[in-house]
């Protein structure tokens, strides 16, 4: 702006040294004051914590990339990934750079990061000029002001602490993101596993009532059994390639899945999956102390501690604003008719007498308490959850190794019993063949029961992790079968 | 008129009632005479009644004991054993011992069973016609139990049925059997406690009674034993069923299967006796013995008048009865004898196998093996074989067993042993198997003799 001098008598104005140090002064440390407080991180600095957090807390590593797939060097590593056989930790790595949807995630951290840009500026001086020109008489006056806002001076390490900590929410939103993405992944993997297996057996299945009904296709031509066996063998035949229909369809809809959560579509669905699951590992995953291990690592928590903070911070704001809505300083200026310029610093002042700031401050008081009782419960949440998922894979470890251990053996002893019993002529090849399919049946059985155990081993690393497994949540229970009541 | 038969002594002349008195006199005079004759024919009748339908006064003087070799031929009850005796003031003491013991059925097939004095089905008794007999009973079974002495005269209270004629003997006691034999013949004694499991379980053997004045024709060359019996043994299990009321899969000569039966060898020409009994649950057994006529001599301990003895090549074997049959071995050569119901002369054959009879086996056991490793299609033409097939079956059991005949795989099992004439014997021990004459086997046809004989094929 420009500030009238006195012109000294060389021609060239002049003002007084005192009084032109202030002013520039005064405008200096605005202007490094605005360069000072509006140093706003970077993308990548703001995304840093994000990747930090996710390495520690789940060993993968995870990229905030514009450019997706069409990156040469994802779409490079990806092709490198589906060209092997698919595992849980394979899955994973490729959902975490090709899965669109945890990428706007990512973007919702961009839009906070603008946001404390916004918060992190003073507000911009304003300029006003009057021109007067007199009705009568000659001489124009001119009044020309410059006004900055000092109080944002105040105000903006408020603002910005609100900003930030709302930043933080949504870092902690994304990188709860990722966690949840990362066991959804398993999950979805160890499904399309399971899947995969128990299509398998409903084949076996398949093949044994197809022999069963091929030894009484042959009897019934040899005139020794009726038309009703012959049409009951049929029936099971047939029912049977119905439940191998439906476990086709699990196949699809489960693959379908992981291709959703992988981000995956064209060509790059023609991936194998390991056609089995892993087995029980020697030890059950630490769970000793996972109440507080969820409490601690809890990203949600955390988020919650952050809107707190937020919420303070916007208090903070509010409550300064409430005593003083206004406060500017500059300089103003006028030249008279006469011509001489007078030149002195202005100041301009808020009064709170009507506005008071008392809706702002009340609606950071709801929000504070708000955030608080959130904490609260989700603290409650977090614990009830990590004392679920500890019964729930306690449970599923002991029933696979119940089902591997005892149930399994036993069956293929009963096979083994039966074909003595068969060769002996005391049972038929019918009964050896239902001895079969009762080992299959026991071995789907089994599959389902590792499927149980590893989905909740991924949901214990997901509660390690700092996201909650979702194990509190109640399945539907099947209703007792008819035969279960009042007993025969 | 009446005809007059051994029941009817009351018989009386009929004819018409107007009479001249010749006739009057002729009738009289026929009356007076046929009334002496009446009158001895009721005294022959009603003595011969007596003697043939009661076991006379039971306060018979017991008469001295009779001793094996001395006074009569033994028994020979094959796998079995007679029950020891000793002589205690004139009366023959047995002890009789029902316990629990393991039993071999035939080899591969052990189960618990109850006997007496070790032996399943196969302790006889001998005894002598007129003497006293003691018999004490122990029972170490953890049951109660009795004894019946199945056809025998004596008093009531002897009888052995258990709450009717005594208290039942409690476990690990010993009762006192005592009475004087009046009767000569073939017996058999058998629990009369919870008989159906206790005679299920095997407590049941044969009593033999030697004449003190045996007939002329009464002496044989052998004189052999069989107690017949049926038994449910589950597959791989080790015990008998007794509550089964069909599907007898062990059917038993003196308890023991074919081919765990020992051989009733005889030499050529001898005159063989052989007494059978049947406490079988629930079935009849029609004895056939190849290769001889027999004749029935007895039923049930009371001989058959020669001149009524029933031929026969099979003799049937109610549950109850005894029965002695009676040939002259004058035939050498391996002669079975065998149940002649088919189901009765296999072991533990499974009555749950479909009928294969003429089935296509196809690639079945391609089919079948691929998920159960080790199947084979079985019975397509009979049961034949099955048990050389050497496939595994469950520990204990013997389904189909048979053993190797001098011919090939003799598949036949159960209720089956073999009456082997030879003409030279060292011992009575199994000589083995018939070495046949040149010529008396029956071999494939020459074509030349089927060609001489117009037999086109």
């Amino acid at each position: 702006m420009y500030v009238a001098t006195n012109r000294p008598s060389h021609g060239r104005p002049t003002i007084s040294s005192r009084a032109y140090r202030r002013t520039r002064n005064l405008w200096l440390s605005l202007a490094l004051s605005s360069f000072a407080v509006g140093c706003v991180p970077s993308q990548q600095a703001a995304f840093s914590p994000i990747k930090s957090q996710v390495a520690q807390r789940t060993g993968f590593e995870v990229k905030w990339s514009h450019r997706g797939a069409d990156d040469p060097r994802v779409r490079a590593a990806i092709d490198a990934m589906l060209a092997e056989t698919l595992t849980a930790d394979r899955a994973v790595k490729i959902a975490l750079v090709n899965n669109q949807g945890l990428q706007a995630e990512f973007e919702s951290v961009g839009i906070s990061l603008a946001d404390v840009a916004s918060a992190s500026v003073l507000s911009n001086p304003e300029i006003d000029a009057e021109l007067r020109i007199p009705l009568t008489g000659s001489g124009n006056s001119v009044d020309l002001s410059g006004m900055q806002n000092v109080l944002d001076l105040f105000a903006l390490p408020g603002r910005r602490n609100a900003a930030m900590a709302a930043l933080n929410v949504e870092r902690a939103r994304a990188t709860g993101a990722v966690v949840d993405l990362v066991a959804e992944v398993r999950a979805a993997t160890y499904r399309a596993q399971a899947d995969q297996q128990l299509l398998e057996l409903r084949r076996t299945t398949v093949d044994s009532t197809g022999a069963s009904l091929e030894l009484t296709k042959r009897l019934h031509e040899a005139g020794n059994i009726t038309d009703l066996a012959l049409a009951q063998d049929l029936l099971l035949f047939n029912e049977s390639k119905l439940d191998l229909a439906r476990a086709e369809v699990h196949v699809a809809t489960s693959r379908e899945h992981v291709n959703a959560l992988l981000g995956l579509s064209g060509a790059d669905t023609n991936w194998s999956v390991e056609t089995r699951l892993a087995d029980l590992p020697e030890m059950l995953v630490a769970t000793g102390n996972l109440e507080g291990e969820a409490v601690d690592s809890s990203i949600n928590l955390q988020g919650e501690r952050w809107q707190m903070k937020a919420a303070a911070a916007r208090i903070g704001v509010a409550q300064l604003q409430a005593w003083l809505p206004r406060f500017g300083v500059g300089v103003a200026s006028e030249r008279e008719s006469s011509g001489d310029w007078a030149v002195g610093p202005a100041v301009t002042l808020g009064i709170p007498i009507f506005d008071r700031k008392q809706g702002a401050r009340a609606r950071g008081h709801a929000e504070l308490r708000q955030a608080q009782k959130r904490y609260i419960a989700e603290g409650v949440h977090v614990r009830a959850d990590a004392r679920a998922i500890t019964a729930t894979i306690k449970e599923a470890r002991a029933r696979a190794l119940y089902l591997r251990n005892t149930i399994l053996p036993l069956r293929q002893r009963v096979l083994n019993e039966t074909l003595k019993h068969y060769n002996a002529m005391s049972t038929s090849p019918f009964e050896l063949l239902e001895a079969k399919r009762s080992l299959v049946d026991s071995g789907a059985e089994y599959v389902e029961s590792l499927y149980d155990y590893w989905t909740a081993n991924a949901g214990v690393l997901r509660v390690k992790a700092g996201r909650m497994s979702g194990a509190t949540m109640q399945e539907d229970r099947p209703m007792p079968s008819d035969g279960d009541e009042g007993g025969e | 008129m009446r005809e007059a038969n051994n029941h009817d002594y009351n018989f009386e002349p009929d004819g018409d009632k107007t009479m001249r008195r010749r006739d009057l006199i002729k009738v009289g005079a026929a009356a007076a005479g046929g009334a002496v004759l009446i009158a001895g024919a009721k005294n022959a009748e009603a003595k011969r009644w007596n003697s043939s339908y009661s076991g006379g006064s039971p306060k018979v003087k017991a008469k001295s004991p009779g001793l094996p070799n001395k006074h009569y031929r033994p028994v020979i009850t094959p796998n079995g054993q007679t029950l020891p005796f000793k002589i205690v003031d004139g009366v023959k003491v047995f002890h009789l011992i029902a316990g629990e013991m393991q039993h071999e059925f035939v080899e591969g097939l052990t189960a618990t069973c109850w006997g007496y004095n070790g032996k399943v089905n196969a302790t006889t008794i001998e005894a002598y016609e007129g003497e006293r007999i003691r018999i004490y009973v122990t029972n170490k079974l953890e049951a109660p139990t009795s004894v019946h002495w199945h056809g025998l005269y004596l008093p009531n209270g002897m009888d052995g049925v258990s709450a009717v004629t005594q208290a039942p003997i409690p476990p690990g006691k010993t009762f006192k059997y005592e009475w004087t034999l009046r009767q000569s013949g073939t017996y058999m004694y058998h629990s009369h406690y919870d008989t159906m499991t206790q005679e299920g379980m095997g407590l049941i053997g044969m009593f033999i009674v030697h004449p003190r004045k045996p007939s002329a024709d009464h002496k044989v060359d052998r004189d052999f034993v069989i107690m017949l019996s049926e038994w449910q043994i589950d597959v791989g299990a080790s015990r008998p069923n007794t509550l089964a009321m069909s599907g007898f899969n062990i059917l038993t000569m003196n308890g023991r299967a074919y081919p765990g039966t020992a051989p009733l060898v005889v030499k050529t020409g001898e005159r063989v006796r052989i007494r059978f009994g049947n406490l079988s649950a629930m079935d009849h057994h029609p004895i056939h013995l190849h290769g001889y006529n027999f004749k029935i001599t007895a039923t049930d301990g009371e001989k058959i008048p020669d001149s009524a003895q029933w031929p026969e090549t099979t003799v049937l074997m109610a549950v109850g009865q005894t029965r002695d049959i009676e040939f002259v071995a004058d035939a050498p050569g391996d002669w079975i004898m065998h149940c002649h119901m088919t189901h009765h002369i296999m072991n533990q054959m499974g009555h749950e196998f479909p009928n294969m009879v003429g089935v296509k086996p196809g690639d079945l056991n391609q089919k079948i093996g691929k998920l159960v490793p080790g199947y084979m299609t079985m019975g397509q033409t009979g049961m034949a074989g099955m048990a050389q097939m050497g496939m595994t079956v469950p520990d204990n059991s013997v389904p189909m067993k048979g053993t190797k005949g001098p011919f090939g795989y003799h598949g036949a099992g159960g209720m089956f042993t073999i009456v082997k004439v030879r003409d030279k014997l060292s011992s009575y021990d199994d000589p083995g198997w018939y070495k046949h004459p040149p010529g008396t086997v029956a071999s494939e046809a020459p074509a030349a003799e089927m060609l001489r004989d117009g037999i086109n094929v």
